[in-house]
Order: C-alpha cells, then structure tokens, then sequence
C-alpha cells in the first residue's frame, strides 16, 4: 500500500501477510516508519485520502475488508473490530461525557441491545415485554437504559468501579491511566472479535502502564476475541503476547512465537533490535547498535529492504527479496539465510 | 577524593496559578518542592521519575532558563543562583544541554553551521570565523556526521542525527557539565543505541559529567553510576545504582523499578502494581507525598514528611520506616550474588 | 538514496507554494496582473518621458479617445494613457514605501515587545490600542492636514496609521515562537536576547506578516490615492491617480473618461495586489499554523 505525497511515492507496506488466531494476541512489532500503524489503519480502513492500497485482501472471519462497501465496513468496525490508540485525548470527545460516548457505541447495534434486555429481563415498558427474539428493535429511551447497564459493566471489566460517578464525568477530569481504561471500555463495548491496541502503553508513565499491562492480561484470559498489539516495546510483547511479527520498512521480517523468538531470534534485523535494548542484568559497557538508519520509503533499497544494513547481506540480498518461509515450528523468516538451505 | 561538580540544596520551583478577577495567586503547582542532590566530577547521575516527579523543572533551574523559587545550586563551590549578567554568562558556558525533543531543537532556518559556530563567536571563544568553523568541523565529525553536513538545514536530517547536533552543539562551549533531558525518548530503539554509545564515548574523552534526566529505567541502569529517585516534586531515594536496582529501600523505588517490562518471556515476576493515580502537583498529599499510594503507609504518614537521610554513606531514603523490599526484578542467573 | 533537498527552508516553501498559487485560476491572473503593474512602475518612466506630465497643451484639452490619444487627453491637454502609466510609478511606489515603512516598525516593535515583555510591553500595547480606536481614515487625514500637503506629507500621514497593525500581528508570533524549544536551546547556549530576537526570532515569524503587507498593498495604494483625491498629496501637475480623478471631476459630464480611466486604473491596481495577497495568504496559511 501507498501513499501519494508531493515528494513522490512512499511505498509504506510492500507485502506484509500474517494472520491472527482465534482468541491470540499477536503483537507487532517495529520502530517508527514500518508500516505498523498504517497495517492497523488499513485494516480498519481509516487511511487519509492520499492513500491507495496496490494490492492484497484482508479476510476477517470470510469477508474481504477491502472490497466490502462503505456501510458494510462501518458495521464492521461496530461490531467485530475495535481499535484503540496511543493518545487518549484525541481519541475521545472532549465535550461528551463519558457516559455518552460509550452510550454512543451501545447505540450502533441495537439487535444487541435487544437480546441483552431480554435476557436480563430489563423492564422495556408495558409493551410487548421480553418478546426476545421477535422484538429486533427498543424503543431509544429503552435502548438508552441497556446502554447504561452495559456501559456500567463494561467499566467494572476494565477495573473503574466508580462507574457511574465516571459515565458523567468529561474526558479532560479523568487521568491519563483512566483514559485509557475507558477507551479500552469504548473498544470492549464492542463485544469486538479483533481489539487492536495500537501503541497504547508509550505515553503513560510506568507506574501506570504496569496497571494498564495487568488489566489487558486479565481480559485476555476472560475474553475471547483476538489482540493485535501494536508496539515498539518488546518489553510489553513479550508480557502480553502469544505470538510476535517484526516489521521493518513496510515488511514482515519474521514471526513466530513470543518464547521462541526471544530465544532464537534468526532474522538479522530481529537480531540486532534485541541487542540494542539497554536490559537490566546485561553489564554491557556499549550497546550494539544497527548501522545505518531506517530506508526513505520512497526510494527503497532493492531487493530484501534490510539489506545496506544487514551485517550477513550478499548478492542475492540486493537482488531479490525474500519470501517468509517457514523455518520450524511455527517460526517463519524472510532472509535469504533460510532459505533453500543457504545458511 | 572526587571533586562536586554541583550541588542542590532544597530546590524548590512553585509555579502560581492566578486566578478569579483580582488575579490572586490561588495556589502553587509545586513542581520541584525541596530537592537535594549532588553530582561528582566524571560520573552520571541518572534523575528517574514520572510526569510530574519535577526531573525536568530540576535541569531547567539548574540552567536558569526557569528562576527558582528557592534553594541554592552550587556549581564547583559558587552558588550561581544569583549571579547575573557576564558573571553568569560566563558560567553558564559550563553548562551544556541536549533536549528532548530533536525536531524542535534546532533553529529551522538556521545551518547546522551556523547553529555550531554561533555559540563560539558569541562567547568569543574563538574569535576568526575560520577558527570557529574548524572547530565545527571537528565537532560534526566527532558526533559521527560528515563536513559537507554542515552546510545543511535540520529539517534534511532525521531524529537520531538531530540528536547528533544537539550533542555536538552542547560541546561548542567546553562545558563541565552536560544535562541530557530525555535525548533519546523521541527515537527508534536502534538509534538510541547509537546515540548512548556515542555520549559514553564523548564522556571519556572529554571528561565530562552527566545529569541524565529519563523515565526510561533501562536507559538510566544502563547510563548511570548513581540515580536519584524523584516523586512529586521530591527525591525519594539516592544511591548507586546496583542499589537502586536491586536493593531500593524506598517503596515507590521498588514499585518502579519491578513495574518495568522485561522482554524476555521467560522471566515472570511478581509485580508492584500501585493503586490510583499520580496526585497533581497542586494538591500534594501531606505529610509524605507518596502516602496516598504506598502499600505500607500508616497514620503517621500523614502527619509528618520524612526527611531525605543517608541510611548507609552515599544512600539516602526519604521514609519512615526501614522496609526490607524484595528483589524488585527477578535474576537472570540464579547464582547472582547479591 | 539521497533526495536532492539542500535548500534553505525558506526556498523550499516558495517552492511548494509557487506550485498551490499556481493552481488558482483567479488568484493567478490577479499576481499578473499586480506583477504586470509593477513591471508598468518601472519601467514607465522609462518608456514615456516624464516631461510629459509637464507639457501643457492647451489647444489639444479634454480631447475624447481617439487614435491619437487612446485614453483622450486630460484638461492640460496631456495624453490620458501616457499620464496614468506615468502615475502607476507614483502610485505604486507610494504604497511600497509606506506599507515597507511600517513592515520595518511594526517588526521591530512587535518582536522586541513580545519577547522582552514587561513594562514595555504593556506600554506598546496601550499605545497600539489608542491608534486602534481612531479610524485609520480619520486619522490619516487628521495627521495628513497637520503636517500640510505635499507628497511626502501625506506618506508620513499613512506610515503613521499604519505600524501598530503589523506590530500586533508580530508580538503575536513572537509570543508563541518564543515558548518554542530552540529558543530555550539558544538562551541556555548563554546567548543574548538581541541576537536572538533579530537572528532567529524574526526570520522566523515574519511570514503571516508578510503576507498581510501583501494583502494590504492593494488597500494602501487606494487609500493613498484617495488622499490624494481629497487634496492632500500631490499637487497639479504631478501624475497621481487620485489628483487625476479630482482634475476631472469639474469635467465629468464633458469629458467622462478623465474620472473613469484613472478610477479604473486605481481599481485594477489594487484588485490585483488584493488578490495575489489573497492567494499568498490561502496557500501559506494551513502552514502557517506551525
């Protein structure tokens, strides 16, 4: 996929496949510039205008999100996927309560809210009471008070007991670790089947992202839908996720399972990135670094896009990128090293 | 015995907040409420907190780009505080800084040359424009940059060699001691990498001394020999740092340091969640400030702020009790010696 | 890879908005026009003698448009054409002088104000708040009566009205650029406010006005010319748009074309420096918000 800029053609993301099992947290990791973020906006379909993608489908449970029209796209987004982003303040509406908004993200299934008054046998007024199945649709002051119940549970999932001191209250009264909890809560309103966090532990402060970290491990194991973790930390990958894929410049250099790519990590990229994170415990006097910096997507590099940078790189690196191949058990590279036995 | 490059004595730096008609002074965002902290010649001294700890108001006061409003900083026996005109001029050439923030520091329509050089000429550290080039030279080359980057402007460069020019623009003036606020927080962990290596380096051969100023623990165990632990305007705790981190006495310390992620999937640890938020830096809880979210408080934490004392030489806890804490990160080997 | 990119950053935003204005039908045929007027200022006296303006002819006066003349002959007998170009230099150069002027006060003013603060601050703000409770016409003419006619009288008179606007519009900028981190980056370099201000402060803030002298260009010629159709200013003989006007407005039935050729020349001059103003002002502006 593209972007279109008056500088020329940034290619942001030039074959990136992966999928997300059922119930999984997938984390994807990378620094800034390989197309993490915009893999998240393209699959949510929030690109800006001057984006196009070349080419590809993303299947979510059969669909193709990328050929499905505008309606059906947002009905997606209301009910199977919810993202969650890094800046809480931007993300929420600065002149609605919370409670609003959360009623806000009830109100765009009412087919749910339907079935939840029924089935907690809510008092939907004199007519038709708990018809279930038949009645499809409440009337909005009904809807409005499951909303309410729904938006209280949901808060107490994400550990803000003060619920209903919290749904009248405006985004900018609430602290940054509460923002975030509640636009989690937005995103779990949703009953989502994909939750997509992207980067939303960077801006908080450690005290409060150890809170955050501990809230997402607890749904994780409550929930079932399925996380795709966004992140540059391999610190919160590896506290959070079951399987992890490295990009780098608009690639995915490898995947595999969180154990296992940190014990073996085999793409060089994937190789260097870990020996440059300062660690507690490691006595090292200098870091290793990477050499080089990160490629102008405009003008990439030729053939496997790591190569100028790649301490193993050789011929066949500049000329031909590298598929992601299988290596063994679940661990899959994109390196010529691996491939066809070229170690 | 290492000479004391600077002291802090009781740093205080209240911002008031006015308010109502009159424009009265309703209360103080009391960022930076007694601080006390000294930094020897040659060393790191790493100043850990979160938002509101008051870290960053600490480098800006030492710098007067903010007056404090009480306390003295003492540069190599001479309390600059209230030093004015060329006297402070020509301290303040002493000093270096490198922010944050790389893309705002750097004038945008000024050349990386011009950036260099001005600094030399104002101060008449060298007096000929070639001098003054030369040096620039030799400084961009020291950095890890080329001459011909001289000649450009800093919207060609990315972050990590922003960073470079800032590191090479703090050098232009000789300075003694260099305060680093966070200068790898806005980049890639490759270029951090980099960057670290290259202010290690800088330090040995220009023996310079180094407040480091980050949230980032790992960056700061990696960097420091001594830390300093600072909540709400206050130093917690002061020791070196193989104290710091495995051995804190301060309870806030401790659930910093175990809050971190490791990346490593292998080691899980019991974690220090703290309950609640960090109060704002206008309502100070009373007696000791971290009280409201401290796992061990009591009554008497309410009542009375602990002081900042040396429990052992060169450890200094601000609490009333004496808590032995856990190991707050788990060991790698078993075999560690503590 | 390298991109070619080692422009100043100044030359790399006229660049990218040559390349917007461009785009705009209406405001590019408006900067041609104001460009084709000011290349008509040069070059004017150039190409037709001045002496012109001073050849009286009385046999041949107040002549309608003919192959001769095309724009007719004014009551001095003075070719129409020949004299309105020889006025654009006048008229032209006026409104750059005066809106230079006050570009140069009001920056000045305005940056040592914002950034210093203070007592001087708050004193230049009362004074541009007095100018700004006194319509600008008003005031023109009070000062412009005071100081007497004559051309550079009534220059002064504009000059005058005119810097606090600029001087607002600059103590604005500065007060945000100067919360900007490099300036903090500067000051702890130990270097001082002067240097700061003009070397880095000022380059850097002069855009909005800038373009706000662009857009004022158009009003200050058509103020200057009607001054000078009041009486101040420009006396008889001297080629003057609005001086024009007020000659021919005794002969505006017998000779129409004295008031309505100079009148659509002021017109054309300042619609066009209104829209190259214009359209400097909407390319630049979304970056301006920096």
């Amino acid at each position: 996929m593209n972007f279109h800029t008056y500088a020329g053609e940034v290619k942001a993301l030039d074959g990136v496949t992966f999928l997300v099992k059922k119930g999984e947290a997938l984390g994807l990791v990378g620094e800034s510039g390989c197309g993490k973020s915009v893999t998240a906006l393209t699959i949510v379909g929030l690109l800006p205008e001057n984006a196009s993608v070349a080419e590809g489908e993303i299947m979510l449970e059969g669909q193709n999100l990328l050929t499905i029209t505008h309606d059906q796209m947002r009905k997606v987004r209301a009910t199977k996927i919810a993202m969650v982003f890094q800046d809480p303040t931007t993300f929420l509406n600065p002149v609605l309560t919370i409670g609003e908004q959360l009623e806000e993200v009830f109100l765009l299934d009412p087919e749910r809210l339907a079935r939840e008054a029924a089935h907690r046998n809510i008092e939907i007024g004199k007519e038709e009471p708990g018809r279930g199945a038949a009645v499809h649709k409440l009337p909005k002051s009904q809807q409005k008070k499951v909303a309410k119940a729904l938006s209280l549970d949901v808060l107490n999932q994400v550990r803000l007991p003060d619920g209903e001191r919290i749904l009248k209250q405006y985004p900018h009264e609430l602290s940054g670790g509460m923002r975030q909890r509640c636009m989690i809560a937005m995103a779990l309103a949703r009953n989502p089947d994909l939750f997509i966090a992207d980067e939303i532990t960077t801006a908080l402060d450690v005290t409060i992202q150890a809170q955050i970290l501990e809230l997402l491990r607890e749904l994780k194991r409550q929930l079932s839908g399925s996380t795709l973790l966004i992140t540059h930390d391999l610190g919160v990958v590896a506290e959070l996720c079951d399987r992890v894929a490295v990009m780098y410049a608009g690639n995915i250099v490898e995947l595999a399972e969180v154990k296992e790519l940190f014990a073996n990590p085999l793409h060089p990229y994937t190789q260097g990135l870990m020996r440059a994170i300062p660690m507690i415990d490691r006595k090292l006097e200098r870091l290793e670094t990477i050499p080089g910096s990160v490629p102008d997507l405009i003008y990439p590099p030729s053939g496997c896009r790591f190569h100028p940078r790649c301490p193993f790189a050789f011929e066949k690196c500049k000329l031909e990128k590298p598929e992601l191949l299988h290596v063994e058990k679940g661990h899959t590279v994109a390196c010529h090293l691996y491939g066809e036995g070229k170690a | 015995m290492t000479q004391t490059v600077l002291e802090i004595k009781g740093l205080k730096k209240w911002f008031p907040i006015t308010g109502g008609l009159l424009g009265r002074t309703r209360g103080y965002v009391k960022a930076v409420d007694g601080v006390d902290l000294e930094i020897k010649e040659g060393e790191t001294y790493g100043l850990v907190g979160e938002s509101g700890s008051g870290k960053t108001t600490v480098g800006r006061c030492i710098l007067r780009l903010i007056e404090p409003t009480a306390g003295e900083i003492i540069y190599r026996g001479q309390d600059i505080t209230k030093l004015k005109g060329d006297a402070f001029r020509r301290v303040r050439r002493k000093f270096g800084i490198v922010f944050q923030d790389p893309y705002a520091s750097l004038d945008p329509r000024q050349t990386i040359k011009g950036a260099l050089t001005e600094p030399m000429k104002y101060h008449k550290i060298l007096e000929s424009e070639e001098e003054a080039v030369e040096k620039a030279k030799d400084l961009i080359k020291r950095v890890g940059l080329n001459e011909d980057h001289l000649y450009r402007f800093p919207h060609e460069f990315s972050g990590g060699q922003r960073q470079r020019i800032a590191v090479a623009r703090a050098l232009t003036t000789d300075p003694d001691l260099v305060i680093l606020d966070e200068p790898t927080s806005f980049l890639d962990v490759s270029v951090q990498a980099q960057i670290l290596n290259l202010l290690s380096d800088l330090q040995k051969e220009f023996n310079l001394t180094y407040l480091f100023i980050s949230h980032n623990l790992s960056v700061i165990e990696h960097m420091s020999n001594r830390v300093g632990v600072m909540y709400l305007g206050a130093m917690m705790e002061a020791a070196d740092k193989e104290i710091i981190y495995r051995r804190p006495e301060h309870p806030y310390t401790h659930a910093l340091i175990s809050a971190l992620p490791i990346p490593n999937p292998a080691l899980t640890h019991e974690r220090v969640i703290l309950s609640g938020d960090i109060p704002s830096p206008v309502n100070i809880p009373s007696g000791c400030r971290f009280r409201t979210r401290c796992p061990y408080a009591t009554d008497h934490c309410k009542e009375k702020e602990p002081p900042l004392e040396a429990r052992q030489p060169g450890h200094l806890v601000s609490c009333h009790y004496e808590l032995k804490l856990s190991a707050p990160i788990p060991l790698a080997e078993t075999s560690r010696k503590t | 890879m390298q991109r070619p990119s080692t422009w100043s950053p100044a030359i790399a935003e006229v660049k990218y908005a040559l390349h917007l204005l461009v785009q705009n039908k209406v405001v590019l045929v408006g900067t041609i026009i104001a460009v084709s007027v000011l290349v008509t200022a040069a070059i004017g006296p150039v190409i037709i003698s001045p002496e012109v303006a001073n050849t009286i002819y009385l046999p041949g006066r107040l002549a309608p448009p003919s192959n001769q003349h095309w724009l007719g002959t004014d009551d001095y007998g003075r070719d129409l054409l020949q004299v309105i170009i020889l006025s654009t230099r006048l008229d032209v150069s006026a409104g750059l002088i005066i809106v230079g002027t006050d570009l140069l006060i009001g920056v000045l003013l305005g940056a040592f104000s914002g950034f210093i603060g203070g007592k001087f601050d708050e004193g230049m703000m009362r004074v541009t708040d007095i100018f700004f409770s006194i319509p600008g016409l008003v005031l023109a003419l009070a000062v412009a009566a005071a100081l007497g006619r004559g051309l550079n009288n009534l220059i002064v008179a504009i000059i005058i009205v005119g810097w606090p606007g600029y001087t607002r519009i600059l103590r604005g900028q500065v007060l945000a650029e100067k919360e900007r981190l490099y300036v903090d980056a500067l000051r702890s370099l130990g270097i001082g406010r002067f240097r700061i201000i003009l070397r880095h402060i000022i380059p850097n803030t002069i855009y909005p006005v800038l373009v706000q002298a662009t857009l004022d260009l158009g009003g200050i010629i058509l103020t200057f010319a009607g001054l000078s159709f009041l009486g101040f200013g420009a006396s008889a003989l001297t080629p003057e748009l609005g001086r024009l006007i007020t000659a021919g407005q005794q002969y505006i039935f017998q000779a129409p074309w004295l008031v309505a050729f100079p009148g659509v020349a002021i017109l054309i001059i300042s619609l066009a420096f209104n829209l190259m103003g214009d359209g400097i002002r909407d390319v630049l502006d979304p970056r301006l918000r920096r």
